[in-house]
Order: structure tokens, then C-alpha cells, then sequence
């Protein structure tokens, strides 16, 4: 997306036509969500199928659902411009508590894995590029194609087999214990945020009870980030490694390892940081995943619990709040990458 | 006399492709593995084997597997019973529906296969044509669609799948619908790249000379995109569909994994299975996960390989350099200095 034409190659004008770029992206993703969605048919009907034909028709009335198509989507369009992602059907849980209450616990594991990933995935690259087509790299590179087609949810069993089952030394699932989940759930502010929370606690136990949990689906989401950095930190710094001003640097004498971390390395995360703001897609994708292996409450469980439901108001207020928190990801890393490299604004 | 020369690299792997001047074969693959060497090579023709084997698994899964992939008995009526552990009747052990895991893999197999045949193709088919018209001719519906394909881009692809998923199925549970109904679902989210692909290859080639020329001889639209500019744009599709395809067999199992795509009663897939296992782990039964996901591994890594390899002699700037062998000419003794 750093395509975007601008006369100018101004900070300013590259930022103000990229966001307005991100206005007919999240308006494409709702109106796309909206209509397929209720090609099922009417999601009362698909919700509460059970009930007697009189009753769904009056829950219809009532959240406006035999109003024509279009006045909905427009109605609908209006709330998503102010924020608001409607009430889940079933349960009445509005959709911006569930953003509140469980997008803090994807917004832990997803900060933790990409941590994770960071640390491994972006030092593996360099050393794979630096000793390219010998043994390391040949490794690596196995290693990246393995981390790339092993699903979350098959890395999270394997890593629940070993480490809870077998060793016992880590818990299978959830976020917490249940008592200490209830405990630390009171504090005051409840930021939701069950490491902050239990740091507020106070209680060392609890502290590393939060830590324990959080472990495992860190790992096996963030393997799988881990993989795709490895590829882009390698792939841009052999590309690097070729450029002119390299050579130029080893003519002189530089020894290869200070070429590699003074002169080459940091040019080449500069791409890496660009792609990485496609990824946010694929880290969320193996959210949901991860969630669902190891029953962590975040918002991709509650997804996957509304579909189960065949609740499909909720089901489009929560993937229409994920389309906004894309674009608006990916519109921020567009905007570090632009602070970076000048380049990125033309 | 002979001396190693780096600075002949790539040459070899030009002429094997440009297919001027030398050789060249008709056989696909025979070129790239020429173009190959040493560790790029072996990935490749691991990645062929692995490719191969599941194949095989695939067309011959009536021969190979045991039982039936919801059969829960053998043949003369004998019960196998839940979650048995791996013995010699059920090689894999039994799963908690009863059913051996054995034979469900290797019938997961066959449903991985035509799903991903099916979606790719599906994918090319109406992605491909799409980018050719749309970059040949620009203007309004060029920049709608580049802009639609950049927001589904930046979407999770799986959740794409799902919605679509289920505006596909709403009740249909046959084993052709079934599949037929995964694939479109997965076909979502890659006829965009492949419109991207072939679009941006289309937009640069119609301002080439020889694009130009044809144009100039009064050749009508449909014949320069046909004729002129389809043949040069289409190269890198088959780089794409390998990775894609790889890709899509995770999308699959993902959405096994969450309760969509196959039905369980239609056939056996392996993300499905997967999903089942999670609660057999926390009692230390791992044989009805463990080789599911095996699979799964297996096959996406042999698919990779295969793309990685050929993505990798495809594009310039990754591409290994070949040092040949040269033979120089015996010097003349007294050539002076």
C-alpha cells in the first residue's frame, strides 16, 4: 500500500492520502461482511430457530431486521462511522464490551507473541543471511519452512502434550487460575490486562500464575510470526548484502561480520518493518486460532463462540471491529515506516 | 587447466530458462531442477517426493487405508472401541468417535487434495482474466478492484473463508457440496493475489514496444491480451499457485479446526480431527492429534519446498550462484606477459 501517488513527497500529504485510504478499506470489508452475512438469510431465524414463528417475526420488529436491506446497511454503516458494532443477539453482550473486556486478552497474547517472535525470528534472519547456503542457513531456512507450516493449533497441542501433560509444568489452558482469575479481576483499575492486573494485585504468586498461563500460546502463536520474520530479515539482507555500498565497504577491508551489523543490517529491517504491517493479518488469523486451542478468552474465542451460535449480528459486529483495528494497524506501521525511509512517501 | 568462476553465475540458469541458445526441455520441471544446485536442489526434490507420496495417498486411499474413514468396525462387524491406543489392528490407535485414525488420515488425504485442486484452479481461472482485463484497460473498475483486492488483502484470510463458508453452505452436507463449498471459500482469498499478480505484470507490459506495435497493426483489444500480453504476464502464476497451494491446505485445516468446510460425516479432514483431539490431550491421549497434524506439517512443508525452490530460480535476486566448472584453452608457451 505505499504505492500512493502524491505530487508532493511530503511526510504530510503521504500520511493524509494514506489515511484517507483506510476509509473505503474498512467500508469495503463492512459492506462486504454485511451483505454475505445475510445471504444466510435473517439472523434472528438462524439464532433462535427453535422458537414459534410469531415470536421471531416480533424480535425481528423489534431490532429493526424486517426493515428493507438497504435502510439496515445504511443504519448499520452509520453506527460503525461512530464506533458503535450493534448488541450480540443472543446473549444481549454489547459488541464494544466484548472489545473492552476480551481484546485485552488478545491484545496480551498477540504483544507477547510478537515479542516473541521479534526475538527470534529477526536475529535467526541475520544469522541465516550472514552464512548463506552453509550450514546455518540450510537449517534456518528448514526451520522457517517447518515454523510456516505447522497450523497454532497443532504447535499448541504438541506444546500442551509435552509441557502440561507430560512435565507438568505448565498449565493447559485459560488465562489464569480460576481463583486468581476472580481475585484479580477486582482490582481497581481493571485494565483487563491480567499481567498488569495481578501486578497491581500485588501478589507474587498470582504474578507468575498470569505468567505460566500466558507461556505456551505465546510460544506457538508467536512461532509462527517467529517464521515469517526469519524469511523477510533474511530475504532483505542478502538483497542488502549485494548492494554497492556493501561492496564498496568490503573493498575497503571491513571485515564481513562488521559489513553485516554496521552497514547492511539496519537498511535491511527497513523493508522488513513494511511487510510486517501486512502480517497484522496473519497475527490476528493465528489469534483466533490460538484462542480457540487453548481456550484463551480474547475476541477470537468469543468469534468463535457466536458462530457456534450461528449468532450472526454478533459475528459481524466483532469481524467489522477487527476490519477497523486492521486498517488502523496497518495505517500506523505505514506511518513508522514513512518517519524511517523517505522513500516509502513517493 | 581449470578454474572455478563465480562470476559466471546465473548464466547457466538463463539459458536453461530464456530458452535461447541452448536446449531447452518440454518436460515441465526439468528446466528448474537444471537451474538448481546443491542445497536448492535437494529442497526441491524433497519437496517433489513429499508431493508425490501424498498423491499417491490421495488417488489410491480406497487400496491403502484400512477401513473407511467413519467406519468405527471392521469389515466382519468386530467394534474397534474409543480412543484405543495404536496396536496392530488400528496402526494409528482409535479416535473417541471409535473410528481408526489410520485410515482417516489417509483419506484426509483425497480431501485435502481435491479441495486444493479445485480451489486453486478456481482461483487462476477467474483471477488471472480479471487482472489481464483489468490492467489492459484501466480506469474506474481498475481502481475499484485494486482497491477492494487491497482490503481483503489486509484481512485475516481465514476469517474471510469463514464468512464466506457460511454463506455457501447454509445446509448443504453432501460430500461434493461439502468440498466443492470448502474450496470456494478458500478461493477468496487467493483470487486476489493472483489478480494483483497479473494485473501489475499487465500494466507494465502494455506500455512495451511490442504491445505498442500491435496496437499500431490495429490488432482489437481481445487480441493483444490474448495474443501479446497473456503469454508474458502469465509466468509467475505457476510460482504463486505452489506457494498458494500450501497455503490453502492451512486455510483448510483452519477451518476444520473452528467446525467449517467439510462436514464430518462427508469425509475425513485432518483439521477437523485436530479439533477433536484437543480435548483427548489434557488425558494424555496424543495418537488422535499427533498424526493429523503430521500430516498437515508434511504436506504443507513438501508443497513449500517445491515453491520455494522454484521461486527462488525464478527470481534473480535469490538465485544461487552456479559455479561452473571452465576449461580454458592450453596457453601458448611463449605468450608473452
Amino acid at each position: 500500500m505505499a504505492t500512493t501517488k502524491t505530487s508532493s513527497g511530503s511526510l504530510r500529504s503521504y500520511l493524509i492520502t494514506r489515511l484517507l485510504l483506510v476509509i473505503p478499506m474498512v467500508w469495503i470489508l463492512v459492506t462486504l461482511v454485511f451483505f454475505v452475512l445475510r445471504v444466510v438469510g435473517n439472523p434472528i431465524k438462524s439464532a433462535f430457530g427453535q422458537l414459534p414463528p410469531e415470536e421471531i417475526a416480533r424480535r425481528e420488529h423489534a431490532a429493526g431486521l424486517d426493515r428493507p436491506l438497504i435502510t439496515q446497511y445504511w443504519s448499520y454503516l452509520k453506527n460503525v462511522a461512530h464506533l458503535d458494532f450493534g448488541v450480540a443477539l443472543t446473549d444481549h453482550t454489547p459488541i464494544s464490551e466484548i472489545l473492552r473486556v476480551n481484546g485485552a486478552a488478545t491484545l496480551e497474547l498477540t504483544f507477547w507473541a510478537v515479542v516473541f517472535a521479534l526475538a527470534v525470528g529477526v536475529p535467526l534472519g541475520r544469522i541465516a543471511a550472514r552464512h548463506r547456503d552453509r550450514f546455518p542457513d540450510v537449517g534456518l531456512r528448514l526451520f522457517g519452512v517447518l515454523a510456516y507450516a505447522i497450523p497454532v493449533f497443532f504447535l499448541g497441542l504438541l506444546l500442551k502434550l509435552l509441557f502440561s501433560v507430560q512435565l507438568g509444568w505448565l498449565p493447559v489452558s485459560g488465562r489464569a487460575s480460576p481463583e486468581v482469575e476472580v481475585a484479580i479481576n477486582e482490582v481497581t483499575p481493571n485494565t483487563h490486562l491480567y499481567l498488569i492486573n495481578s501486578i497491581l494485585y500485588g501478589d507474587n504468586e498470582y504474578i507468575w500464575d498470569v505468567i505460566k498461563h500466558t507461556i505456551l500460546p505465546a510460544v506457538a502463536l508467536g512461532l509462527l510470526v517467529a517464521g515469517i520474520f526469519l524469511r523477510l530479515v533474511r530475504v532483505n539482507l542478502l538483497q542488502t548484502l549485494r548492494s554497492d555500498y556493501v561492496e564498496a565497504a568490503r573493498a575497503r577491508g571491513i571485515r564481513e561480520r562488521r559489513v553485516v551489523r554496521k552497514h547492511a543490517f539496519k537498511n535491511a529491517l527497513i523493508p522488513v518493518i513494511t511487510v510486517m504491517g501486512l502480517q497484522i493479518a496473519a497475527l490476528l488469523g493465528g489469534a483466533v486460532l490460538t484462542e480457540e486451542t487453548f481456550e484463551w478468552q480474547g475476541i477470537g474465542y468469543k468469534l468463535v463462540y457466536y458462530l457456534g451460535r450461528q449468532d450472526y449480528i454478533a459475528v459481524q459486529g466483532i469481524v467489522t471491529a477487527i476490519a477497523v483495528i486492521v486498517a488502523l494497524i496497518s495505517f500506523l506501521i505505514d506511518v513508522i515506516a514513512a518517519v524511517i525511509d523517505p522513500r516509502v512517501r513517493y | 587447466m581449470s578454474v572455478n568462476l563465480p562470476e559466471l553465475e546465473g548464466t547457466e540458469t538463463a539459458l536453461a530458462l530464456s530458452g535461447g541458445g541452448r536446449k531447452h526441455s518440454r518436460i515441465p520441471g526439468v528446466d528448474a531442477m537444471r537451474a538448481t544446485a546443491g542445497f536448492q536442489r535437494g529442497m526441491l526434490v524433497a519437496g517433489v517426493v513429499i508431493v508425490l507420496f501424498f498423491a499417491v495417498l490421495a488417488l489410491f486411499a480406497p487400496w491403502i487405508a484400512p477401513y473407511g474413514f467413519d467406519d468405527d468396525r471392521t469389515a466382519d462387524g468386530k467394534v474397534f472401541g474409543r480412543l484405543i491406543a495404536p496396536s496392530s489392528q488400528n496402526w494409528f490407535g482409535t479416535t473417541a468417535g471409535g473410528e481408526d485414525v489410520f485410515s482417516r488420515v489417509v483419506w484426509g488425504a483425497q480431501t485435502a487434495l481435491e479441495v486444493i485442486l479445485l480451489a486453486v484452479s478456481i482461483s487462476i481461472v477467474v483471477g488471472v482474466p480479471l487482472g489481464l482485463v483489468s490492467g489492459y484497460l484501466g480506469g474506474w473498475l481498475d481502481r475499484m478492484l485494486v482497491l477492494v483486492t487491497d482490503a481483503l488483502f489486509a484481512f485475516p484470510s481465514l476469517l474471510l473463508a469463514i464468512i464466506v463458508n457460511i454463506a455457501i453452505v447454509g445446509g448443504t452436507s453432501s460430500q461434493v457440496g461439502g468440498i466443492l463449498a470448502a474450496a470456494i471459500s478458500i478461493t477468496v482469498v487467493y483470487v486476489p493475489q493472483y489478480f494483483r499478480v497479473v494485473r501489475n505484470a499487465t500494466v507494465a507490459a502494455r506500455e512495451e514496444p511490442y504491445v505498442e506495435a500491435a496496437r499500431a497493426l490495429g490488432a482489437p483489444k481481445y487480441v493483444v491480451m490474448l495474443r501479446y500480453i497473456f503469454g508474458n504476464v502469465v509466468q509467475t502464476v505457476p510460482v504463486i499457485a505452489t506457494l498458494n497451494a500450501g497455503d490453502a491446505i492451512l486455510t483448510l485445516a483452519g477451518l476444520g479446526f473452528l467446525g467449517y468446510g467439510i462436514e464430518p460425516s462427508a469425509g475425513a479432514e485432518w483439521g477437523h480431527d485436530l479439533s477433536r483431539a484437543v480435548s483427548d490431550t489434557a488425558a494424555g491421549i496424543w495418537w488422535t492429534g499427533l498424526y493429523p497434524g503430521i500430516a498437515i506439517v508434511l504436506i504443507v512443508v513438501g508443497v513449500t519446498l517445491v515453491g520455494e525452490s522454484l521461486n527462488d530460480v525464478l527470481n534473480p535476486l535469490l538465485r544461487t550462484a552456479k559455479v561452473s566448472q571452465v576449461v580454458l584453452p592450453e596457453r601458448a608457451a611463449e605468450q608473452p606477459e
